[in-house]
Parts: structure tokens; sequence; C-alpha cells
């Protein structure tokens, strides 16, 4: 699992391309800095916004690809990013305790294949609404800039709804508040 | 002279339009309203062609480019304006036209220009003028050089403006007190009395009957000779006076373009300067930007799951999947084990041994049987992330802010610098100034040979007029001796009387004129301004304006000139009207003259073009105003019920101008 080269491919490929393009005048700054990057927090977006992005191909436009050495770097995230989705995906897998089993016992096992698939189906969707928020009608760095702090200041409110690190570090030391 | 029409025949934008203007005694305004490029100029200067046969067009070819390209080689096609106009009891046509042919290499071919008249008395008699005659004719409605007063003539305002603005002697109000009251009929009439050897006491001179010793002869010739060198040095010093007065102007205008090229110089540094901060300030931006991309490429994963992961957490809780979990072993050793029958301490595991089935036992606390140690693996993952806290939010707005505020200082600086860009247009100022200091050194260095040339030609005329005024006293002496002498002594004496009279008339005259002009002046602009503009001429006609604030406003300059030309040509023409109406006989005034003006209103704001336009056909008998289109309603709107007539010029190309 997440040790084999990745492809973004069509409409995809172009949008993942655009992400990782530089955009100031210097063309060194980039809102994404690696196609790997769009990889881990595109599913969580996804997720999220309970969108999913059917691949699709284009001649025209070349694939872009991540190495399979560059996934096994950062399998961390990436099975800290799936183990949260199958562990909260209630449309995937309305049952809990599968859903456990999913994310834990049977997690990067052969039965974990159609699991992959919809992480793929989260990833294409949250490479589109970055796609759409962040790159769609910015033209200027100051755009750019503009449209990003928009999109972290919308889900700050709308999504995080004030949830910070240390509520998290409760959570975990001593279980669910009541 | 009251003009009826005028009829434009391929003079320039026209082919063929005729304008009728107002002769109605109240109504007597006709205004004609055009867009710039329409032809306002074009048609102002067809009075000027019509009459002296001249335009102040660069293009001295009058004819209609489009009537010229579509013209056939040696076939000759006819230039004619022609205006009808009153003047006393007699009605006036008055044609000028002039042939253009082609040449076959498309070249114009002008003809001279001819003038025709022709005149109809009360009697309904009409006669042709004689072609030797025509321009005099012309001269005796209107002299050309009072033309440019009663037809509004760029250039006289341009000259009658930088000689307000200056302060300086204006020779434009000398010329019209002298020109448009008829007093140069007598000041020509003083010059041939006296002034000149071939003046009348000059002739005199030459009458003296020489004595036996040749002595009048002498002295004769001497008091000629020194009369010619009074006058020289006397031309000479008027000479210097003139080119002292230019080369101080000259000085004070380099001083003044100095002062704006100090300013220039400063602005330069300021262009500079602001040119610096701008790129500080993009560095600063891209500082901050690139701040953003780190906080949100080292942040975003932990930001964006933080709802999920305490989703994961809350369910993770509810689920209770901790306490009974192995520690660090996998259930693969408790199969090898189990596979080896052996346990770890030794005991043997054979199947169905109690041993073997409590080893079996734990199975059940091992992953993959248990989740437990994965669960608390992944707890203790998330734990890990959001050690340290989320700060992207924080840290994004607060760099946005800096970057906003970055932006716009950048904005107001570029704006700055593009406005000095503007002002400072590209020049190298340290030269510049090096020039202009250049000429003020040349002017200075011009102005002290003058000045010491003028000082010992004053010492050499005194002396002079000492030497001739002792050789008079001579030869009148020695006169006295020959009866014909006695005789030219006494003529010379009736002379000088009554050239003395006249001069004395004539100055008296004169500043009565010019009184008489100054409080007309004002009177206009007591119209006009309330009181919060007037003007005094001096003897020497220098003139000044004094400024009074008007209702809390104060004039531009460029308004203020303009109004004073503006009243000055009013003045005049008020001025001729009244001496119409009380009849005088003095036939040194002449006839009532038209206002015929390229109306400069859009110089003045709205209140000024009211108090203006209710001012105009109180002072002029008939006005002809050619105004542009944005000021056309205004002007309607103010001059109201005098306007009898009105016209529109269309374009219809930049050749062609309709009237409509």
């Amino acid at each position: 699992m997440f040790d084999k080269q990745y492809r973004f491919t069509g409409t995809h490929a172009k949008m993942v391309k655009e992400l990782t393009s530089g955009f100031d005048e210097s063309g060194k700054l980039k809102l994404f800095k690696r196609n790997l990057d769009v990889y881990i927090n595109a599913p969580i977006i996804g997720f999220i916004n309970k969108r999913k992005g059917q691949k699709n191909t284009d001649n025209d436009i070349a694939d872009v690809s991540i190495l399979g050495d560059q996934l096994i770097g950062e399998s961390s995230n990436l099975e800290y990013v799936f183990r949260l989705i199958l562990l909260l995906d209630e449309e995937y897998e309305p049952d809990k305790t599968k859903r456990l089993d999913k994310a834990f016992r049977y997690f990067g096992k052969e039965e974990s294949e159609n699991d992959l698939k919809l992480f793929d189906e989260y990833v294409l969707g949250g490479v589109e609404i970055f796609h759409e928020k962040l790159i769609q009608s910015s033209s200027s760095s100051s755009d750019y800039i503009a449209h990003l702090y928009d999109f972290i200041d919308d889900f700050n409110e709308l999504t995080n709804r004030g949830i910070e690190s240390k509520d998290i570090v409760s959570l975990c030391v001593n279980g669910k508040q009541t | 002279m009251l003009l009826k029409s005028i009829e434009l025949k391929n003079f320039r934008q026209f082919i063929d339009e005729k304008i009728d203007f107002s002769v109605d005694e109240y109504k007597n305004v006709t205004i004609i309203i055009g867009e710039n490029g329409t032809g306002k100029t074009t048609s102002a200067q067809a009075f000027f062609w019509c009459f002296y046969g001249e335009t102040s067009f660069a293009d001295k070819n009058v004819i209609n480019k489009k009537v010229f390209a579509d013209m056939l080689p040696d076939v000759p096609t006819e230039v004619r304006v022609t205006i009808r106009l009153k003047h006393g009891d007699i009605e006036y046509t008055v044609i000028r036209t002039q042939n253009y042919t082609k040449t076959y290499s498309n070249k114009i071919n002008p003809e001279n220009s001819r003038l025709d008249i022709a005149k109809k008395d009360a009697s309904g008699n009409t006669t042709h003028v004689e072609h030797t005659r025509v321009e005099n004719e012309i001269n005796q409605i209107l002299p050309k050089d009072l033309s440019p007063y009663f037809f509004f003539d760029g250039e006289i305002i341009e000259k009658m403006s930088k000689e307000i603005t200056n302060g300086k002697k204006s020779a434009s109000f000398a010329e019209a007190v002298s020109d448009l009251t008829g007093l140069k009929a007598m000041s020509s009439a003083i010059k041939h009395l006296g002034q000149g050897k071939y003046s009348v006491l000059g002739k005199f001179n030459d009458e003296y009957i020489s004595d036996s010793d040749g002595i009048i002869k002498q002295l004769s010739e001497k008091i000629d000779m020194l009369q010619d060198k009074i006058d020289k040095a006397n031309l000479r010093l008027n000479e210097i006076d003139e080119c002292v007065a230019a080369a101080e102007e000259t000085k004070e205008q380099c001083g003044k373009d100095i002062m704006q090229y100090s300013d220039g110089a400063e602005l330069q540094k300021d262009r500079e300067k602001y040119g610096r901060q701008i790129v500080e300030k993009k560095s600063l931006k891209s500082q901050m930007t690139k701040d953003v991309i780190e906080a949100f490429n080292s942040q975003m994963t932990s930001f964006l799951s933080i709802t999920l992961a305490k989703k994961a957490l809350d369910m993770l809780a509810d689920s209770e999947l901790n306490g009974k979990d192995i520690p660090n072993m996998h259930a693969d050793t408790i199969n090898y084990l189990l596979s080896k029958g052996v346990c770890i301490c030794g005991t043997q595991l054979n199947e169905g041994s109690i041993a073997h089935a409590k080893v079996c036992e734990y199975l059940n606390y091992l992953p993959p049987y248990s989740i437990g140690v994965s669960v608390s693996n992944f707890i203790s993952d998330i734990r890990g992330r959001y050690s340290m806290n989320v700060t992207l939010h924080n840290v994004v707005a607060d760099k946005l802010n800096t970057i906003r505020s970055l932006d716009e200082s950048i904005e107001n600086l570029e704006e700055e610098i593009n406005n000095i860009s503007k002002k400072l247009d590209g020049k190298d100022f340290n030269k510049e100034v090096n020039e202009l200091n250049g000429r003020i050194k040349e002017c200075n260095k011009t102005i002290n040979k003058l000045r010491v040339e003028h000082d010992q030609l004053l010492e050499q005329l005194g002396a002079d007029e000492r030497e001739r005024k002792f050789a008079n006293d001579q030869r009148q002496n020695l006169s006295l001796h020959d009866k014909n002498n006695r005789q030219v002594e006494l003529f010379k004496a009736y002379t000088q009387a009554a050239y003395d009279s006249l001069n004395e008339e004539l100055k008296a005259k004169e500043s009565e004129t010019r009184e008489k002009l100054q409080k007309t002046i004002n009177e206009i602009f007591q119209n006009i301004y309330n009181g919060g503009l007037s003007l005094t001429i001096d003897e020497r006609y220098n003139i000044s304006v004094e400024v009074n604030e008007y209702d809390g406003v104060v004039e531009t300059s460029t308004a203020q000139s303009i109004a004073v030309i503006f009243a000055f040509i009013a003045a005049i023409s008020k001025m001729a009207k009244e001496n119409k109406i009380n009849g005088s006989e003095d036939q040194s005034y002449s006839e009532p003259y038209p206002l015929v003006m390229d109306a400069p209103l859009s110089a003045f704001d709205k209140r000024r073009i009211e108090s203006i336009c209710k001012a105009i056909p109180e002072t002029a008998e008939q006005v002809i105003i050619f105004i542009k289109d944005t000021d056309g309603d205004l002007a309607e709107k103010f001059l109201g019920d005098r306007i009898l007539k009105r016209h529109q010029f269309q374009k219809v190309d930049e050749l062609h101008t309709n009237l409509i």
C-alpha cells in the first residue's frame, strides 16, 4: 500500500500541474510544493466535501506522476489520512465495527482493495476542489494568496469551528469528555 | 458697420455655406456652435481674408482640399467669400475671389485674389467701386489695424495676455487708444508739423538766407547735424529700453524655469526614493508570500484534518478497545510458539493441554485478532501531530494583512511615481539648469553693457541739446539782421505754436480716452466680477490688475487675462457705440463695430459665464459668438432672448463642414 507509482491523468493531471506551478513573478513560489502534497491532502478535502472524482484521460495532457519511493517516504501521513477516512465514512460503510476493522484489522491487507479505490476517488474530488478554490479566477500573485486565505478562513470557520490542537491532545490523553 | 451675412464657397472646409447674422437692435446676438475642428476659427478668418486677402493659417492656400482633389488639370476653380454689411447708410457687398488651378503634376497653382465691392446707397442706387480704390474703401469701412479688436483674434489674445500677466507696458492698449479714437490723424499732423528734417519746421529751417560770412548757413548745418544726432540718440535710447526690458524678461523667465527645474530635481530625487521603496516593499511582500506558502505546506494536513481527527478520537473513545492488549507483540509470535510446541519458559505446548489452551487465549489480545494496539498507535500518532499548535489560520491572516498594506503602499508609490514622471517628462535637469544659468549670465552681460551705453548716450544727448540750443539762439540773433530771415523766424514761431497746441490737445485727448477706457473696463468688471477685479492703466500704459477675492474664489491667471482682454474688447466696442449714440460731431470718432468672438467661455466657471453672457449684448451693437458645443447650452441659456440667429457647424469629415 502506497508504495507504487501513482499517476494523475487527464483533467486532474492538468489541475495538479497548475496547483504545483510557480505563481509569483519569480516563478518560485508554489501553492503546493510537490505533487505528493496534493495527493496527501486532497482526499481530506474530497472526503469532507463528499466529493469523489472520476479518473479521465486526455492524450493532449501529459500524466503527472508520483514515484513509489516518494509515496513510501510519506506513508505515515498517507496512512493517517486513509485511516481517518475509513473510520469516518459512514456512507461507504455504515457498520461501525466494520469501519474499525477496515481502518485497523484489515488495513493494508488484500481485502482493502476497494478501500484504496475510495481513497483515490476522494483524491480526485479534492484535487477538483483545490483547483476551483485556489486556481480558478486567480491571476496575480496577490490573487493567489488572497484566495488561499479565503479558503483557509472559510475552512477554519465552517469546518474546524474553533477546534484547537489542545482539544485533540486532551482527547488523546483523557478520552472523550462528557 | 453691421455684418449681415457671410457666404463661403470652397473656402477651406466650407464648400457652399451661408451664415446670416442678426442686425436687430435688441436681439443683437448670433451664436454659432461647433465642436473643435468644425471650422469656427476658419469662419472668423474668412472675414480677414475677404477684407484684406490674408489669413493667419500656415497654409496660405484656402481652397477646400476635397474640391482640389476632384479638380481637373488646367481647369480653374474659384474660392469666393462674400460679406454683406451695412456701414452708415450704405449697404456693401464685399466679394473676394481667388482662382486655383491644378497642374498636370498635381501641384496647386493659386492666382492673385481679387476684391470687388458693390455699394447701394439709401436711394437704392448701386455702384461698383473701381479696382484701384477697393482697398481704400475697405480701409475706410474697417481699417486693417483695428480689425483684430473686433474679429477676436487668437494672436492678439496671446500677446495681450502676456503683457497683462507680466505687468508690462501694454503696446496693445496704447495702440488701441490711438487707433480706435482717431487720434492717429492728430499725431500724424503733429509729426508733419514739427518732427524731423522733412517736417514743416524742418522746411522752414532751409529757408534762411545766408549772411555774407556764411555763419547762418554753418549754424543751420550744425543745428541739422545736432538734431540728427539727437534723433538718433533718442531712437537708440528707446531701442536700449526695449532691449533691456526684453533681456530682463528673458532673465526673469529663465529664473522661473530654474525654479521649476530645481523643483524638478527634487521630484527626481523623490521618484528615485519611491522607486527604492517599491523594491523594498516588493521584496518584503515576496518574503511574506513565501512565509504563507511555507506555513500552508507544513501545516495543511494537520489543519485540514483536525476535525476528522476529533471525530475519529470521539468514535474510538466510544469503542472500548483498550486495556487488555499485550503491548509490542503480534499473533505471529504465539503461532510460532504453538508450531514449535514449546513455550518461551520451556513448558511443552501439546494440543489439548491446559498450557496450549492458555497460550491460544493470548491470540485474542494480539493483532490482527485485536486492534487495540493499532488504535493505540494511531492515537499516539494523532497526539504527536497536534502536540504543536496549528497556527496556519492566524499566520496566513497576519501575513495577508501585511501583504495587503504592502500592496496598497506599492500602489500609492507607483501612482506618485507616475505623477512625478508626467511632470518630469524625461528631462535632464542639470543640463537644463546649466543652460538657463548661462542664458541669465548672457542677459546680465547684455543689460550691463546696454546700461553703460544708455548713460553715455544720455550724457552726450544733454550736451548735444545744449549745443543745438546755443546754435539756435545764435542763428535767431543773426536772423534779426535780415528781413527774410525775420519772416522765417515768425513762420517758425507760428508753426511751433500750432505744434504745441496740437500736442497738448493730443495728450489731453489721449489721457481722456485712456481714462475712459479704464473706467469702461472697470464698469464691465463690476458687472462680471462684482468688483472682484480692477484694472489701472497709467500714462505710460503700464497695466496693473488687482484681484480681490470673488466669493472666496480666486481666478486662475488664464481666466483673469482672458477676462481683462474680454473687458478690453467689450469696452472699446462699448465706447464706439456710445460715441455713435451721442452723435458726436467729432470727426475723429469712428463707426461702431460688431464684436465677433471665438468665445473662450471654457476658461470660466458657470456663474462667470452667466455674467459675461449678460454683459456682451449690452456692450456691443452686434455680437457674433463662435462657441464650443459644450458651452453652447450655457451660452444659449444666459444670452436668452438676445439671440436672434443660431447656427450649428457639423463636421462631415476633416475636410468638410456643413451648416445645419
